[in-house]
């Protein structure tokens, strides 16, 4: 009987040593997380792009982290931002600025169509986003975020953006 | 009525008491309260942003980007999910060098899974395993593929191929209201990839010593720019195992085909649609018992061939706060031995819709039908009676899910109702509470009842007498089907749960989840010596009853980018209790008490993985199965774009050990070291 319990004693004192060894490194890490970055820049965008009107209407179509995290900025009580969650394709109308997260990707022409109809600033971190007619997204480049952007369309809808943000896309797009 | 241990009744009274407290707390603020890291980031311009390090992705990036459609049948965030979820990804599936759904279920917290021969395993979840475990529900994208003959599924028949399989959530606990009946201790939901996710075609191909071969081709496509389609075919070869003492190599080899198709496709602003399809075969070897009298058997091959075909179809339509869908299934399944041959045919037809009342209510309501046909030959060996008959079953649910506290409190209260026209009406209520004190906490507490209707077997069996006279020196086993059952009733299980989970950081997470089941009606079987007869009475009764157990616990690391760590561990503890003289496959003596399992998965470099997995498995006493470790790695390579090359181990440690014992209903067997290279090409 005894080896029934040494053998996984055995096992546990080695995995714990092997976790004990790698926690002291774990602990320092700094930063952000990109969803929480993604969702602030987005959140930003409130005040570096022309509006007509107040609060700003921020769309987010699918569901990530991403989303989650603009929800809890839309409470702040700065009131810059009415949230419209999840939205169907019929109220894309109604939005400034649509996030389109992936898990919202299969109608992304369609949503690209219907977001072309007004003048509505659209973001991503979908893959290619800016090549099928998005407007803005986002990637992963050496653990930082990069922003791409298709300024021929964001021309096109009208969107003015602030000297700073036409600034980053500059730089970004280099 | 279960004696009442100290541990029960603080969990009972844990339970009870969360609810009641968390009911009774004060309106919150709904401002969502900003951690000091969210504060520094928004007071950050876009710019800096953009230019700041990011930490490693979360510990589970299942938490946060992958909604969970088996507790309420809607995507909800899991970590905020009052139920005891665990969420295996493709990633692990394919880093973990698994071959089969059986052996990734390995990975989830709290699922006894245990290989009894090449082609067969005993799965359940908090307990009662067996290899045909009945308190089980076991879908496919949201379809179950149960067994009504048996309550479970023949893990022969293949279900989807690993490459298409988007996650499998694995529900540990009631999932009555939503699921309905046989989903008494647990759900596993397995979800394939969307088929636009797989565009390109894909090949792989698999060769090792234990698994003698497997070949996976897929192609997919689209019809327009809203439909797309898949199609797959898929064939593996098992090798056979061997006799635990006389190492004697028994005839379990195992091979299946199976060839599929998926298609998704929009067809209006609204609306999606969803059609999959497979046909499969295989040719399964193993043995029949033909003289179960305990505790010796008399074994005979017996080769079973297996043929089943399914489609599935599903239509949803979005519109504001209103998603409803409509799901229609058809089964075929037929399989022959030499003593034994079993049609059935199943119709599911199921439709759901959700609505938001406001922002804090949602309500979630459907409908079912399923339809049941089988067919059996009446053979020496086993004998329902009558040979033919088709089951229906009615269901409906209604839940509703309430913000007591916006985005702090939530408050679920259901109930499934079903009428099963050869047993009777059931309801399967269930009340959830579930508290967020901070975005990075989850309180959550629930009670529920749930039912298993009892098996064609359970209700329509026989008498087997066997005699003893010395004059009948082999003890020859006679058959006499019995009238049915009308007496018999579904056993229930009245469950109490309570889990914490918190994520100290964004790198981890910890998932802890107690339980307490109280089962009354559990169905046991007669025997009795008649003369110089043996007679056991194959009709069941609800004679017993059991209570269980336990604690779940699960801790998730992603220490880098490149190295992530888990680690499971789950305490279990039944009782059984039936009439002296009779028999029950609710036993309390195939449950290991203890498992334990560490997991690693190691980017080397860009291009270089590799993966390690240790479990642990204490031993069941009462069937002398001793206690094993079992350690799995995984090289892989991936020298071009689209091209993975990769050399996997299985069960390192041991030249074999032994796993399960399955009594009359299979010869005791061994799991050897398995050792297989694959090439997998996407392109």
């Amino acid at each position: 009987m005894r080896h029934y319990l040494t053998r996984p004693l055995k096992a546990g004192v080695c995995v714990s040593s092997g976790l004990a060894l790698l926690l002291p490194h774990g602990l320092s890490s700094e930063g952000f997380p990109e969803y929480k970055a993604r969702a602030t820049f987005i959140y930003h965008l409130t005040d570096n792009v022309e509006w007509s009107n107040s609060p700003v209407k921020l769309c987010t179509y699918g569901y990530d982290a991403a989303t989650q995290h603009l929800e809890k900025l839309s409470q702040l009580p700065d009131n810059k931002v009415k949230i419209l969650r999840n939205i169907g394709l019929e109220e894309v109308s109604q939005c400034n600025i649509l996030y389109i997260s992936k898990s919202g990707s299969r109608l992304l022409p369609e949503i690209i169509t219907e977001s072309k109809k007004s003048q509505i600033l659209t973001i991503s971190d979908i893959e290619n986003f800016t090549i099928v007619g998005g407007m803005m997204s986002f990637e992963i480049v050496r653990n930082r975020v990069k922003l791409k952007a298709n300024k021929r369309t964001i021309k096109d809808a009208g969107i003015r953006l602030s000297p700073s943000l036409l600034n980053i896309l500059e730089r970004e797009s280099h | 009525m279960c004696q009442s241990k100290p541990f029960i009744r603080t969990l009972r009274l844990a339970a009870l008491l969360s609810i009641s407290l968390l009911l009774c707390l004060p309106p919150h603020d709904a401002v969502a309260e900003l951690s000091s890291e969210d504060k520094k980031l928004l007071e950050m311009n876009p710019e800096d942003i953009l230019n700041s390090e990011l930490t490693p992705p979360s510990v589970s990036k299942y938490w946060e980007e992958q909604g969970t459609t088996s507790v309420n049948k809607k995507g909800d965030d899991p970590f905020n999910t009052p139920a005891a979820v665990y969420i295996i990804s493709s990633e692990d599936i394919r880093r973990s060098g698994v071959t089969s759904v059986m052996e990734a279920l390995r990975m989830a917290p709290g699922v006894q899974v245990a290989r009894i021969d090449s082609n067969k395993w005993a799965i359940s979840i908090r307990g009662f395993n067996q290899q045909y475990s009945d308190k089980l529900n076991i879908l496919v994208d949201g379809q179950s593929i149960v067994h009504p003959e048996i309550s479970g599924a023949f893990w022969d028949e293949p279900i989807v191929p690993l490459e298409d399989i988007d996650r499998i959530e694995v529900i540990r606990g009631p999932g009555g209201v939503t699921w309905g009946n046989n989903a008494t201790n647990g759900v596993i939901n397995i979800i394939t990839k969307h088929s636009k996710d797989t565009q390109g075609s894909a090949v792989s191909v698999l060769y090792g010593n234990e698994e003698r071969g497997s070949v996976y081709a897929r192609n997919s496509g689209k019809f327009s720019d809203n439909t797309f389609y898949r199609s797959f075919i898929h064939h593996k070869s098992i090798n056979s195992s061997k006799h635990p003492q006389t190492r004697q190599v028994l005839e379990t080899d195992w091979a299946t085909s199976q060839a599929g198709f998926r298609i998704d496709g929009a067809t209006g602003r609204n609306d999606d649609f969803l059609v999959t399809g497979n046909i499969y075969s295989g040719d399964v070897n193993g043995y029949l018992n033909n003289l179960p009298i305990p505790p010796v058997y008399v074994f005979q091959p017996e080769d079973k061939r297996t043929i089943g075909a399914n489609l599935n179809g599903k239509i949803s339509r979005t519109a504001e706060d209103l998603e409803s869908s409509l799901q229609s299934y058809l089964r075929f399944n037929n399989f022959t031995a030499e003593n034994f041959t079993y049609k059935s045919l199943t119709y599911d037809i199921d439709f759901q819709q959700i609505f938001s009342q406001s922002t804090r209510n949602e309500v979630t309501w459907g409908l079912g039908y399923r339809l049941y046909y089988d067919e059996i030959n009446q053979s020496f060996y086993y004998e329902l009676d009558p040979s033919s008959q088709v089951d229906n079953l009615f269901s409906a649910f209604l839940q509703d899910k309430y913000a007591l506290i916006e985005d702090k409190l939530f408050l679920t209260v259901g109930s499934k109702f079903e009428y099963y026209d050869k047993v009777g009406f059931e309801p399967q209520p269930s009340i959830r509470l579930s508290y967020n004190p901070t975005e990075n906490q989850t309180l959550w507490a629930a009670t529920s009842r749930v039912a298993r209707f009892p098996t064609r077997g359970e209700r329509t069996g026989g008498t087997q007498i066997i005699s003893l006279s010395p004059l009948n020196p082999n003890g020859y086993a006679m058959f006499a089907p019995n009238d049915v059952n009308s007496n018999i009733k579904p056993d229930v299980s009245i469950a109490y749960e309570v889990g914490y989970r918190i994520k100290p950081r964004n790198d981890l997470s910890f998932d802890l989840t107690a339980f307490y089941n109280d089962y009354s009606d559990i169905i046991s079987y007669a025997q009795t010596v008649q003369g110089n007869n043996l007679v056991f009475t194959f009709l069941g009764e609800n004679q017993g009853k059991a209570e269980s157990r336990g604690l779940e616990f699960s801790a998730n690391w992603q220490k880098t980018n490149d190295l992530r760590l888990e680690a499971n561990y789950s305490f279990i503890e039944t009782k059984v209790t039936i009439p002296p003289t009779d028999i029950t496959l609710d036993n309390d003596i195939d449950n290991p008490s203890h498992q334990f399992s560490i997991r690693s998965q190691y980017n080397i470099s860009s291009n270089v993985f590799w993966d390690n997995s240790l479990y642990y498995v204490s031993e069941l006493e009462n069937v002398s199965i001793p206690d094993y470790l079992r350690f799995d790695s995984r090289i892989a390579w991936r020298p071009i774009h689209g091209l993975e090359l990769s050399i996997a181990g299985q069960n390192l440690l041991d030249d074999y050990h032994q796993e399960f014992t399955a009594g009359y209903l299979a010869l005791p067997s061994t799991i050897g070291r398995s050792v297989y290279v694959k090439a997998a090409w996407e392109f």
